[in-house]
């Protein structure tokens, strides 16, 4: 084979730019600790990588729904707490009430305190989280019971639902009717509240006997529903800790296929250096001599 | 009869002629590093000897010798290895051009990236979350408004990129055709030097590789086929078209560019057909986003603003059982389930009803050019809805307080759909992608993987090409380069036959001075 100089050229340069092509290609990956900086480093990768990140990004929004969830329903399971102490408290002060031993001014000083029970689960039932009335159902912005009548009031059935997951929605809200039983009906809470202040003013005694049987009724009404928000709540609790899970292993598949293996990117990146030194030394070595050196 | 000063003008011959062979050496050491040149050699022969046969010929025994002469002085070239050069380096710059277009293009969708499109989706499809959250509060719907001009300013973005890539591309053609037409010109101006001096019976070897060179610079521009008949008549076909024809020649036209199979202008029509595809491709993907039909299921029911049709059956607020596919009059509340078919995030969001005044069918996003299908450049947030982010309509129900219609502030019911259509599976127009149906992450994700695939393609073939294209060259600088080393031995060489020439020459001047000068003096 007949060699040139030009062809010495075309070759050095040839070996110069695949080598600096490899060399800043694993420099790239070395400083920035990615493996795939654009589609075409990994077609398939890409996509998976740009999934976990999407992922990655839509589980944190998930895990900001289930701590707005677990936020209502703790002020919820709160606010069942205090109903079932006001109804503890009726009960005991309506048995003190319904014995004939008590006298009837006695009676009168109960139906005070009962009528302050009743105001407090009003306040109860007006409850609100971050500015939004917790048991009017969608129409947080109206405040659900009024002083004057809240036996005969309507809350909205409407139910709020948050998401946890793709597709998986949790309902969060939960009516004031289901709490306090439906409007107008026998066994509403204030309509029951309303009927023992009547009796305990006209000294009926045996019906408010009979209201006891009906306070336990509304306590047994509340514990189904405190119940149901425990539920909700450990639900809401079991899909953070699967949500922070997820983002755990979310991190670490987006890693698996989008991180640059170190060790692997300073080994090929030495060895392309210790190539291109040598591709370099040889250029520099083969281009200075000439058979002129040797000819006087 | 040899002359008496045979001796003295064989010399002479030789002088002259090494003479010659040692300028050529120079010439070759000269042009080394010239592209496109051809190391040259000077043919030498012997001269006819004496005597030549004849009736008045010398019975003298032998023939003698007359010296050194050359014949022609030639180029040393491949004309086969200039043909598969030109075919390869045509493919080669088709395939530059388009990995540089496709690395364009690559860059401007940015991905993978935290400021790309995905990112900006990400954050789109998140505030609508927020918005479900707290549908009521004002910071959750400028978040919503603001993520959403995000998301259009960026595909508008992108659309100028496009534009901008294109137009970049159309100048490219046009100053590659001028640059193509100055070459083509003068190649046929080079045609009639050459005709010339051959015509004198000398090789234009200086005038050819010029002309060769020419010629490779066009192969870079244009697929080309040369055509020389030993007549001499030069022709190349560039494109399909025939540009030279010995002297005359027709220029190339913006035109070339469809006829072209090789070179930079093929590559700029398929850089501009990637262009298109690209567009087409996201185009897809943004109108299916805004008006992609889909069946979407309110759970909470739904309170209609006029007379609907639900693809289930639904049972109203008063008890009333509607079948599916009947007609559900206007202002009925629907308190089951209800599924509705409606086009898309526009098609959804008109369902909803909005904040203060209740006001229902409006459509989040408008084309800026009133057209109905979205693009990349026409897509904008309705400009109401920038105005007054209370026109995000997040409510599936309102309610009649005296005349008016007012939404439920608390209700997410639009909201709560609109998250979920992320995760809906639409339907693509087929032929783009890999991805016929599936839902927009989805198709967003097969696109950049599918352009990942063909940038990819391009930067190997280009490669390979390159490979190739040196070695072709590698075989020409083989034939035709000039090797230094070999020109020092080739000047050595004639050196010494030129000085030896010379020194003959002195010997037959002593051999002559010998008889003219110093014979028949005996004794003196």
């Amino acid at each position: 084979m007949r060699v040139t100089n030009t062809m010495q050229h075309i070759q050095l340069l040839k070996n110069l730019r695949n080598n600096n092509t490899g060399i800043i290609d694993w420099q790239n990956k070395l400083a920035t600790g990615r493996r795939i900086h654009k589609p075409g480093d990994d077609p398939v990768g890409v996509g998976y990588y740009m999934r976990y990140n999407s992922e990655i990004n839509r589980t944190n929004e998930f895990l900001e729904n289930a701590n707005t969830g677990l936020g209502f329903l703790n002020t919820m399971d709160e606010m069942m707490q205090q109903t079932s102490d006001v109804l503890k408290r009726a009960r005991v002060l309506v048995q003190q009430a319904s014995t004939g031993t008590t006298p009837d001014d006695a009676r009168q000083h109960i139906a005070a305190e009962i009528q302050q029970l009743k105001e407090q689960l009003v306040m109860i039932g007006n409850s609100s989280y971050s500015g939004r009335y917790l048991f009017n159902g969608q129409k947080t912005d109206q405040r659900p019971y009024s002083l004057t009548d809240p036996a005969n009031d309507r809350t909205d059935r409407g139910v709020y639902y948050l998401n946890v997951s793709p597709n998986v929605s949790v309902p969060v809200s939960i009516s004031g009717e289901e709490i306090f039983g439906e409007a107008g009906a026998a066994d509403n809470a204030f309509r029951v509240f309303d009927e023992i202040l009547a009796h305990l003013n006209n000294n009926e005694l045996d019906l408010l006997r009979a209201d006891m049987e009906r306070i336990d009724g509304l306590s047994d009404r509340v514990n189904s529903v405190w119940a149901e928000i425990g539920a909700r709540t450990n639900r809401f609790e079991l899909v953070k800790e699967r949500i922070q899970d997820q983002l755990v292993s979310l991190k670490d598949l987006r890693s698996k296929v989008g991180d640059a293996d170190m060790a692997e990117a300073i080994i090929e990146l030495t060895q392309r250096e210790n190539v291109l030194q040598a591709s370099l030394a040889v250029g520099a070595r083969i281009m200075q001599v000439s058979l002129i050196d040797f000819i006087r | 009869m040899r002359s008496t000063f045979h001796g003295l003008e064989t010399s002479k011959r030789a002088i002259l002629t090494q003479h010659t062979a040692l300028l050529t050496v120079g010439h070759n050491i000269a042009n080394a590093a010239t592209e496109g040149y051809s190391r040259q050699r000077v043919n030498l022969s012997a001269t006819r000897p004496i005597e030549a046969p004849g009736m008045q010929s010398s019975v003298a025994p032998g023939q003698l010798g007359t010296g050194v002469q050359y014949d022609s002085i030639e180029r040393l070239r491949d004309s086969y290895l200039d043909l598969q050069y030109r075919r390869e380096n045509a493919s080669l710059n088709m395939w530059l051009v388009r990995n540089s277009t496709l690395d364009s293009i690559v860059a401007l969708i940015n991905e993978p990236s935290e400021s790309g499109l995905r990112s900006v989706m990400d954050k789109f499809w998140n505030s609508l979350e927020v918005l479900n959250r707290d549908p009521g509060l004002l910071s959750a719907r400028i978040d919503l408004v603001g993520a959403a001009v995000n998301l259009t300013d960026t595909l508008n973005a992108l659309e100028t990129g496009l534009q901008a890539l294109e137009s970049d591309i159309q100048q490219s053609i046009n100053r590659k055709v001028n640059q193509a037409n100055v070459l083509i010109e003068n190649i046929a101006n080079l045609h009639t030097l050459i005709r010339r001096t051959e015509a004198m019976g000398n090789n234009a070897n200086d005038f050819r590789d010029q002309r060769d060179l020419l010629v490779d610079q066009l192969s870079s521009i244009i697929d080309i086929q040369v055509i020389e008949t030993p007549e001499g008549d030069y022709s190349i076909v560039a494109g399909g078209v025939t540009v030279v024809a010995n002297d005359a020649f027709t220029p190339l036209t913006a035109d070339s560019v469809t006829t072209a199979a090789g070179g930079e202008l093929a590559g700029y029509r398929y850089s501009l057909e990637e262009i298109t595809y690209i567009r087409n491709q996201l185009n897809a993907m943004v109108n299916t986003l805004v008006n992609g039909e889909i069946t979407v299921r309110l759970e909470n029911g739904y309170m209609t603003s006029s007379d609907m049709v639900a693809l289930n059956e639904v049972r109203l607020a008063d008890g009333t059982i509607i079948p599916a596919g009947q007609t559900i009059p206007a202002g009925s509340e629907i308190v089951t389930p209800v599924e509705f078919r409606v086009n898309g995030f526009n098609g959804l969001h008109r369902l909803g009803y909005a904040l203060t005044d209740g006001r229902t069918d409006i459509p989040f996003f408008t084309t800026s050019d009133g057209s109905g299908t979205f693009t990349l450049g026409n897509i904008r947030v309705n400009a109401e809805i920038r105005n007054n982010t209370n026109l995000v309509a997040a409510s599936g129900k309102y309610e009649i307080v005296g005349t008016d219609r007012v939404a439920i502030r608390g209700n997410s019911d639009i909201a709560h759909a609109l998250t979920g259509l992320r995760d809906k599976v639409f339907q693509f127009p087929a032929n783009l992608t890999s991805l016929s149906s599936g839902t927009i992450d989805d198709y967003f994700r097969a696109l950049v993987g599918d352009l990942g695939t063909r940038s990819n393609n391009a930067l190997r073939q280009a490669g390979n090409l390159q490979n190739v294209t040196d070695a072709v060259n590698m075989r020409r600088q083989e034939v035709s380069g000039v090797s230094l080393d070999e020109e020092m031995a080739e000047m050595l060489r004639f050196q010494h036959a030129y000085n030896a020439a010379a020194r003959n020459m002195t010997t037959v001047d002593e051999m002559l001075d010998r008889i003219i000068n110093n014979m028949g003096l005996v004794g003196r």
